[in-house]
């Protein structure tokens, strides 16, 4: 079979929000023998990207972007088996989200959630109202690479600043990074904080995510 | 009045207010409340854990016994707003975090001396009826968030005020402040000058806390408008006819739970439609399809006789530019034509993160120019001016008709910030342009326009509750 064909056709596929062929392409390689990592990489990955493209020249939107990212989800359900029987390690990483305690603004929180999951990382989904201690039990618990927390109101921000002190407090602070977002918040605020970034939309949310955990994230991949 | 905008013919209305009672006795809704969750039981709806499935009799029976139309009052006991049929009230923005400095231009965070402001000039507009706390102050205690808000909006209007009430606790406490401007609790229940604004959340989410603001406002017989918010494609389906059945359901179940809690409460059928940006990822507060949307809501609540709630003079634009002006003109005409009674949120820029006195201002004139629009075309004897215009007849000039000095001022609209000056005066008075004059307005507003101040005796237990309420909820 010719690679770079093959390639392509699994971009085409996912380009073209095909789920069942992208699912087929994805068989072929489990049943070709393939190296699964690479499939992932130029293939999957390579179509990720193009969405993204069309998503900023304009010509796809979010529910392109999120039935892209699922469809991706669904191939990599066929490729992760493989992948976890050779040892190596079949996520981007695993993120924790929350919106912060006081505040039930769910919608931009599970914009992001989705379109991470759609990405390729795992993600803990704690919901809205969520106390400061609940967030770092659960992130220590589940043994995730990051926290993104999600405030929208001005009252409910501190609660930001908050998490990244007891973490400070706690001696955990260097064990994840710490995202942030919300209408009303910036870079200044993230300084303020003391947390590792924020970002204005899902798209770049999963880009900071994406580059912050390149390497280091502890599947390591 | 003959000049109106329809989104909905008659065979629409029904339809989605017969999906919206599906909604309701088919999926029903989660109401994390015991106590409405039992007002709901005792009144025939199915509970199973906080899910309410509400059968259409019950809600039939609660549109039954809520009001059709009520007055609102201003802060003197004078009617103010007649909330019925096509009658339309404009309001100011609220609740935002960040508020675009009229002064500096700058963006910063508001503070109570904003929202003083926002209502002092709230109050100067001759196109604005009533007022919300023009922003949440961020120089105040949390604690008594809404208290502070409600002082400074009360102290620079006497126009009707509609207030967020941060708890159940607050709501209750600016009550008893209305009730102290009103002169008691009688004369308040008598003549409401205060209006409560709480918030369910889509799809079809009712809090506790929600829910006991709702409870106790009802309890307290003081009006209520609740707004649930939908963005069609992420908290409601992506089609209006969808998005609209279920902000009707969500308003349904509000209307219900204050009926049942107290059957002949005022309180309205409401709620927001705003577009989330599929490209964007974000909110916008001022696309067509919210106006559609907002307008379809309110037809199918005014068929019931239910008092509506309405969106407009909002921009996505971060300043005063060609699209604050484009999108406040369009929503502001598009539900005044539409006939909702009472349209919040004029005054808003960047999708409802900042309030701007600037664009309130704008708005008004806009306001100006709709009404002018809505007041339509009198046909009769004196208007057709027939024997006027054989009297003068061809050739002949009407400036010096006495038929024009008798009509010219009710019949023209006469804008007082556009500018229709030759270009040589406009050039030499400075060459302004929409945005200084605002500007310059509102400067003058500020300097000179003074709103009757309340007796010490009152603003003595306005403060009283505050301090109090702030001793007993430290947050
Ligand atoms: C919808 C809405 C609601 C709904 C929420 C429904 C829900 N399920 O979430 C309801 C009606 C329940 C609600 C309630 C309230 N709200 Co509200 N609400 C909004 C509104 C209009 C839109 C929010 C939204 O959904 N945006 C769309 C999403 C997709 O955008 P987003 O949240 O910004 O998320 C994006 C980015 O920020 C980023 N992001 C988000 N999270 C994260 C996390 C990470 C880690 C990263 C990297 C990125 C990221 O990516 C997202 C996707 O692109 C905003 C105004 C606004 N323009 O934001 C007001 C707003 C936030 N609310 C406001 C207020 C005041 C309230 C209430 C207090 C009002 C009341 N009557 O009680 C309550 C608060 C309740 C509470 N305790 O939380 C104010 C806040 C003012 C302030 N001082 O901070 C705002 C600004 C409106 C206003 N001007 O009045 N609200």
């Amino acid at each position: 079979m010719n690679k770079g064909r093959y390639f392509e056709e699994i971009s085409d596929a996912i380009v073209n929000l095909e789920e069942g062929r992208a699912v087929e392409l994805a068989e072929r390689a489990i049943t070709g023998d393939m190296d699964v990592l690479e499939v992932i990489e130029k293939g999957f990955g390579t179509a990720i990207n193009k969405i993204g493209k069309l998503w900023e020249t304009g010509e796809y939107f979010l529910p392109e972007l999120m039935l892209g990212g699922t469809i991706v989800q669904r191939a990599m359900d066929v490729l992760l088996p493989r992948l976890k029987a050779q040892g190596k390690a079949a996520t981007f990483g695993k993120v924790l989200v929350a919106t912060i305690e006081g505040d039930i603004h769910s919608i931009g929180k599970n914009i992001v959630a989705t379109m991470l999951s759609a990405n390729g990382f795992e993600v803990v989904d704690l919901g809205v109202d969520v106390p400061v201690e609940r967030i770092i039990a659960q992130a220590i618990e589940q043994d995730v690479d990051a926290i993104g927390v999600s405030a929208l109101l001005t009252t409910t921000m501190p609660g930001q600043k908050a998490l990244v002190e007891a973490m400070v407090t706690k001696g955990v602070r260097d064990k994840f990074k710490v995202f942030l977002g919300g209408a009303a918040v910036n870079a200044e605020w993230v300084k303020h904080c003391g947390a590792d970034g924020y970002a204005e939309n899902a798209i770049d949310a999963v880009k900071l995510i994406k580059e912050a955990l390149r390497g280091s994230s502890k599947g390591g991949k | 009045m003959s000049i109106r905008f329809q989104a909905l013919d008659e065979q629409k209305v029904e339809r989605i207010l017969d999906a919206a009672k599906e909604i309701l006795e088919g999926c029903g809704c989660n109401v994390m409340h015991p106590r409405a969750l039992k007002l709901f039981r005792d009144a025939g709806a199915t509970i199973e854990g906080d899910r309410a499935k509400i059968p259409r009799k019950l809600v039939e029976r609660c549109i039954e016994s809520a009001p059709k139309g009520f007055w609102i009052y201003d802060r003197n006991g004078n009617r103010a707003m007649h909330l019925s049929g096509k009658n339309s009230y404009y309001g100011t923005s609220t609740a935002s975090p960040k508020t675009r400095d009229p002064f500096t231009g700058a963006i910063r965070e508001t503070r109570i001396g904003d929202i003083e402001l926002g209502a002092r000039v709230a109050d100067a507009l001759s196109n604005i009826d009533y007022v919300m706390p023009m922003g949440t102050a961020q120089d105040v205690p949390a604690a008594a968030e809404e208290l502070y808000e409600f002082r400074a909006v009360v102290t620079n209007t006497t126009k009707p005020v509609v207030f967020i009430g941060y708890t159940p606790d607050g709501v209750r406490a600016v009550h008893g402040m209305a009730a102290a401007v009103a002169g008691g609790e009688e004369q308040l229940h008598k003549r409401p000058f205060a209006i409560s604004y709480p918030e369910p959340i889509s799809p079809l989410v009712f809090p506790g806390d929600v829910v006991e603001k709702m409870l106790v406002a009802a309890e307290l017989g003081m009006p209520q408008v609740p707004g649930s918010t939908v963005q069609p494609g992420t908290t409601a389906p992506v089609t209006l006819a969808g998005a609209v059945s279920q902000l009707v359901a969500e308003g349904l179940v509000s209307l219900s739970i204050v009926q049942l809690a107290n059957p002949g409460a005022p309180c309205f059928l409401s709620g927001n439609l705003n577009i989330f940006d599929m490209d964007t990822t974000l909110m916008s507060i001022a696309a067509p399809e919210m106006s559609l949307g907002i307008a379809a809501q309110a037809e199918v609540a005014r068929a019931l006789g239910l008092p509506t709630w309405g969106l407009a003079g909002s921009t996505d634009s971060k300043l005063l530019d060609a699209q604050a002006g484009i999108e406040s003109t369009f929503s502001i005409l598009t539900q005044g034509l539409a006939g909702l009674n009472m349209i919040h949120d004029v005054g808003y820029i960047d999708m409802a993160m900042v309030c701007s006195p600037e664009m309130l201002v704008l708005g008004d004139e806009v306001i100006g120019m709709t009404r002018r629009l809505l007041k339509g075309i009198d046909v009769n004897d004196d208007t057709l001016a027939t024997a006027t215009i054989k009297a003068i007849g061809p050739g002949g000039n009407y400036l010096k008709s006495k038929h024009t000095l008798a009509n010219y001022r009710s019949e023209l609209w006469f804008p007082s910030l556009l500018t229709r000056k030759h270009a040589n005066r406009w050039l030499k008075e400075g060459a302004s342009d929409m945005g200084e004059r605002i500007r310059t307005k509102i400067a003058e507003i500020a300097a000179s326009h003074a709103v009757p101040a309340l007796p010490a005796t009152v603003i003595e237990r306005l403060d009283e509750t505050i301090t109090s309420h702030q001793r007993r909820h430290v947050r």
